[in-house]
């Protein structure tokens, strides 16, 4: 029974991978537009007066942040990759739930999140968009992990100019 | 019980030498680049410029007493021949960077160049910023600068004034021709 379990605990080991791992994929693969930004560089951007009011706090807010990631893909079999991808992830992690579902003007966004130290705080952000970007067909994956805060996420759509994160706003007033 | 105390000295020194080794294997690494022909290289010490442009601002100047100095290393993949070789060596350099000792700042991946940007120091007082730019078909290139107690708020101010290419030294030229060369 023991043996039996341990192998069971090996074989769904992999499953279990964190955003990390799954985002870090990409990083040599072709058709695939990837950036991640860690705390160190949203910590050395608060220093620096960029001298727009907005997005100077909109790093303050950022500091909780440990890091953000996000994909980008017009290639319809990385589409697929991306959504299989996520998809087992959600599925097989520990926490991460869908938060909200939106379609709209030809795009169909997912977010999924982690709790986070209360209510108002997650853990984990992670957004898949499907669909039409700026005219032409493509899919966004973007994560944010730490400590976010939700009620201050418009103010990342604003600075993230990532397609599809203006939704984020919704995710503010729900809540 | 003196065989024992002999061991302990040994494996001290070996860790002293392998952690003394890591904090200098970048500086090593460009030192050991300048005498390979493959590699193209760029060594300038800011005070150079410094003494030859002699209409630079107070912000340009107050610039140059930080940066020290640029190295730029670039190993440009001009045939498919080389894939073999180009690949030990960036296998070489990402070994080299990915070491504790550099704070990863931020990856940005576009068509089939990766850049990485990393720094040394604390936040600051930043001794090395670092920037590892590889594209799968062109080569790869690392760009240092070498600072002294480097602001983060000096940073905007410095990538200005390279990317505008305010400086006319034929030193800085060289650097965009490298980097025409990869053309990113």
């Amino acid at each position: 029974m023991k043996k039996n379990a341990l192998l069971i605990a090996f074989i769904s080991f992999p499953l279990l991978t964190n955003a990390q791992d799954f985002f870090n994929s990409y990083e040599d693969q072709r058709d695939v537009t990837f950036a991640v930004i860690n705390k160190s560089m949203i910590r050395l951007l608060t220093k620096i007066d960029i001298g727009d009011e907005e997005a100077q706090n909109f790093l303050e807010m950022a500091k909780g942040i440990d890091n953000i990631k996000v994909i980008m893909t017009e290639s319809p079999q990385k589409e697929a990759k991306i959504k299989a991808d996520v998809e087992k992830y959600v599925g097989t992690s520990n926490g991460l739930e869908e938060l909200m579902r939106v379609k709209d003007e030809g795009q169909s966004i997912k977010f999924y999140s982690r709790e986070g130290k209360d209510e108002s705080h997650v853990s984990e952000l992670l957004m898949f968009l499907n669909g039409e970007i700026e005219g032409k067909k493509g899919t966004v994956l973007l994560s944010i992990t730490g400590d976010v805060n939700l009620n201050d996420i418009s103010k990342l759509t604003k600075q993230l100019n990532v397609p599809g994160s203006e939704n984020l706003n919704k995710i503010e007033k729900k809540n | 019980m003196m065989g024992i105390k002999v061991k302990t000295i040994y494996f001290l020194i070996t860790i002293a030498l392998v952690s003394c080794k890591n904090t200098n294997s970048l500086q090593r690494y460009f030192v050991d680049k300048q005498e390979d022909s493959r590699f193209l290289k760029v060594d300038l010490a800011t005070s150079m410029l410094k003494t030859e442009q002699t209409n630079l601002t107070q912000e340009q100047e107050d610039i140059f007493d930080i940066v020290k100095k640029i190295n730029i290393v670039a190993y440009p993949l001009k045939d498919k021949n080389n894939k073999v070789e180009y690949q030990k060596e960036y296998t070489r350099i990402k070994e080299i960077l990915y070491q504790e000792n550099y704070e990863d700042l931020a990856t940005l991946k576009s068509n089939n160049t990766i850049v990485n940007l990393r720094y040394s120091g604390k936040e600051n007082t930043i001794d090395e910023v670092i920037a590892f730019a590889s594209n799968t078909e062109k080569g790869f290139g690392v760009l240092r600068l070498l600072c002294h107690n480097m602001k983060p708020e000096q940073i905007p101010k410095l990538i200005n004034m390279i990317r505008v290419g305010d400086l006319d030294v034929t030193q800085l030229s060289v650097i965009k021709n490298i980097f025409d060369e990869i053309s990113f």
